[in-house]
């Protein structure tokens, strides 16, 4: 018995050593290089964004530059003014679960305490710690909005790790000290991480790293005004974007991505008519199995018109110093405040777009956007729009019950449908 | 259960006004000096099993039971609730309770999760916007009121922590009861009686309880399995007298940043840094002895599901087993708690003796 394990346990070792050295190699990265360059993308941009995000990993795993995790959210221009390379470990959990490699991870997470209630992007996150499939960190960068679970994630990664966290307190009010107290923090950040990394802070490479901002955010409002022209792009393509803006904010390379997605929208024929029910997705997708959303969008033949991830919340950074334009933009997402506001948000979104209703696929440990899903679903409601929540796992598959989600959403469906011959 | 002398009101004029609040990171000197009785709102364990309109059953159980206790009515006629936006369900709180119950007016206190200047600066402005909306005369007159509460409270809680802190004799729960009536009576100061007048604590190992808000049911579940509780480190234990109150104004500190700066640095809840919270824990468990530590962390709390694997490491270090539970608000002290609560006292009983 004891033979057996010790086996299992080195077939596991061996596993996961071949794992982490193929993504040290840069033959796996020219080798994915030409499969992107070969491959079928619903959008020619979504090729762009993996030549770019293979871009970035090769860079995380091969040590180019110094390594710094961000969190949902972390204004990613400090790390690119300081030429950092930016790495989001709640994408590469997305990623990890459409690989069907998360429940591994998971698994670790829970032998090492951390609680199967806890989100499971973040569980994903200290599993594939402590196994060390990712890359390194020099430093960590974790917001505490939105999400109560990753400056705690990153604070748990820096003790694993001896990687220096910070961590960005963002009040709920948008006041002038709260704009004042962000962008003070941000600037010790900024400091503090130069140090850190060994790199000298230059104020004017925020400045053209904002710029970058600007033009990416200039380029993501033109992209989702082109949508509002019926664009016949599919959610659960537009939902991988989101990769973009949680990476990308002050990069030049990801605002040229951004300003492509417009252009190739601006250039798309307007969708069918007949595609019915229009529906605004709330939220993530389940990374490990694509075939809900390919149910809904191919066979049902509903349309995904827009993604509340996709809206460019935050306003302009231009006219304003670029620290005070960060805090703003910081303090500037609908789903940090009040439900209320959130709902007017989605509400205005929804009639943006025509949507016939709103779908909300409610990840399990999300307390933010879930917490108060009744009262989200109530407001929407009242103001005539059909609201769904599919509760569901996007990153844990074990409790996963894709019969049960397709019969609510066919059950909606067919409200939607009835309401729209009426 | 409540002690004798704190009862009656020993002729102090009822105030005219009532404002309640959750969190204990809410200075209740500003509420005071204001003219109102802070009142803390804990709900009744038993509104934890329910599901109060618009919250999700996956949010923590004390927020709902803060939304249920609200609609039954269980805290009377209140003239103002103060939210403290501590985490993520106590906005949803928020914004469920606004739409919920149209009266009393609900007041958003933001409060930082990091202590330092820049997060005190920022906290007290938010405590001076909370004063001025109260009602708290501004200039000189707001100035002496303001003092005023505030050293009421640094008084009430040092005599607190003697009678309530490790040191104490009397049983957890009884400190609990002597907690909250203190609260209720902050212009009373309590003296301390001897400590055969307590009912005693269980002559067993002592452990540190820690986690977010500890409900009375375990407290008395480790009692009856014959722990003694030494350190209360729980929203609804001790947790709130660690005000540093050693570190009151003096001189021409301004009283609004002297507050913040005071309520920041507190022993920390889990929803604190992480650095803070092991700084805090590990230079308190060299000062109190005790043989183990039991975690209780209401189930869908994210802060305290993150914070037993790092709190566990620390106490490990100090060679003093942990264990964690987890439980509801309103059911938390369930069968299967009590089984591995007696599993848990049945080891300290054996180190204890040997």
């Amino acid at each position: 018995m004891a033979i057996l394990n010790l086996q299992e346990a080195l077939a596991v070792k061996i596993k996961d050593g071949l794992k982490t050295r193929v993504l040290r190699s840069p033959w796996t990265y020219r080798l994915l290089r030409g499969a992107v360059r070969h491959s079928h993308f619903p959008l020619e941009t979504s090729r762009q964004m993996a030549l770019y995000a293979l871009q970035q990993t090769e860079r995380a795993y091969t040590g180019v530059a110094p390594v710094v995790w961000t969190s949902a959210f972390f204004p990613t221009e400090i790390p690119h003014a300081l030429g950092l390379t930016v790495f989001s470990p709640e994408v590469a959990a997305a990623l990890l679960a459409s690989l069907g490699l998360a429940e591994e991870c998971l698994d670790t997470a829970e032998r090492f305490w951390y609680d199967r209630d806890l989100c499971s992007f973040h569980r994903c996150v200290l599993g594939a710690t402590l196994k060390g499939y990712f890359p390194s960190p020099t430093a960590l960068l974790a917001t505490g909005h939105i999400c109560d679970s990753a400056p705690k994630t990153f604070e748990a990664v820096g003790r694993l790790t001896g990687a220096r966290t910070f961590f960005l307190d963002v009040p709920r009010e948008r006041t002038p000290e709260a704009e004042a107290y962000i962008a003070a923090q941000l600037r010790d950040i900024a400091r503090e991480l130069a140090a850190v990394c060994r790199l000298t802070w230059h104020p004017e490479r925020l400045v053209h790293a904002v710029e970058a901002s600007e033009r990416f955010r200039n380029a993501a409002v033109a992209a989702n005004l082109a949508r509002v022209g019926d664009v016949p792009w599919r959610g659960s393509d537009m939902l991988n974007f989101v990769y973009l803006l949680f990476v990308g904010q002050g990069d030049p390379q990801a605002a040229a991505v951004y300003t492509d997605l417009a252009r190739e929208a601006a250039r798309q024929p307007a969708r069918e008519k007949t595609r019915k029910p229009r529906l605004l997705w709330l939220h993530l997708k389940p990374y490990f199995d694509p075939s809900l959303l390919n149910y809904l969008e191919e066979e049902r033949g509903a349309a995904i018109v827009f993604e509340e991830m996709n809206y460019v919340y935050w306003p302009s950074l231009a006219g304003v110093s670029p620290w005070r334009g960060l805090a703003r933009k910081t303090l500037a997402h609908h789903a940090y405040h009040t439900t209320t506001e959130r709902a007017a948000v989605l509400v205005s979104l929804a009639r943006c777009y025509r949507a016939d209703g709103v779908v909300m696929f409610a990840h399990q440990g999300c307390r933010a956007t879930t917490g108060a899903l009744h009262l989200l679903g109530r407001l929407v409601q009242q103001e005539g729009l059909p609201f769904l929540a599919l509760q569901g796992d996007c990153i844990d598959r074990r409790d996963y019950a894709p019969e049960q989600l397709r019969t609510r959403l066919d059950a909606f469906l067919e409200m939607l449908e009835d309401r729209t011959v009426v | 259960m409540i002690p004798s002398f704190y009862d009656g009101s020993s002729g102090v004029p009822a105030p005219r006004k009532r404002a309640g609040y959750f969190c204990t990171y809410t200075p209740v000197e500003i509420l005071a000096a204001a003219g109102f009785a802070p009142l803390r709102l804990e709900p009744p364990q038993a509104a934890g099993d329910e599901l109060p309109p618009y919250l999700a059953a996956n949010l923590c159980s004390f927020a709902r039971a803060c939304l249920t206790g609200g609609v039954r009515g269980v805290w009377g006629k209140l003239d103002l609730i103060v939210v403290a936006g501590s985490c993520t369900a106590m906005v949803h709180l928020y914004s469920a309770w606004r739409a919920t119950l149209p009266s009393p007016p609900v007041y958003f206190l933001d409060v930082p999760r990091r202590s330092g200047e820049e997060a005190a600066t920022f906290f007290a402005a938010q405590l001076r916007r909370l004063a001025s909306v109260l009602g708290l005369p501004s200039g000189s007159a707001g100035e002496v009121l303001l003092r005023e509460a505030v050293e009421r409270y640094v008084r009430q809680r040092i005599l607190l922590r003697e009678l309530c802190g490790p040191l104490s004799c009397a049983g957890a729960v009884y400190r609990r009861a002597v907690l909250r009536a203190a609260e209720r009576a902050p212009a009373e100061l309590p003296t301390a009686p001897p400590n055969e007048c307590y009912p005693p604590a269980p002559a067993g190992p002592a452990i540190f309880l820690t986690g977010c808000v500890v409900p009375d049911d375990i407290v008395s579940l480790v009692e009856e399995c014959g722990l003694r509780v030494a350190m209360d480190d729980s929203c609804a234990g001790s947790r709130p007298l660690q005000v540093g109150d050693e570190a009151a104004p003096s001189g021409e500190e301004d009283l609004f940043f002297n507050l913040a700066r005071r309520y920041l640095n507190r022993a920390p809840c889990p929803r604190m840094t992480l650095e803070s919270r092991l700084a805090y824990l590990r230079s308190i468990i060299k000062s109190i002895p005790c043989a183990g530590m039991i975690y209780f962390a209401l189930k869908f709390c994210d802060f305290a599901m993150h914070d037993f694997p790092q709190v566990r490491a620390v106490f490990e270090e100090a060679g003093l087993p942990a264990i964690f539970l987890q439980g509801e608000y309103g059911d938390a002290a369930t069968g299967q708690m009590r089984t591995r609560v007696e599993a848990f006292a049945e080891l300290l009983h054996r180190g204890w003796r040997s």
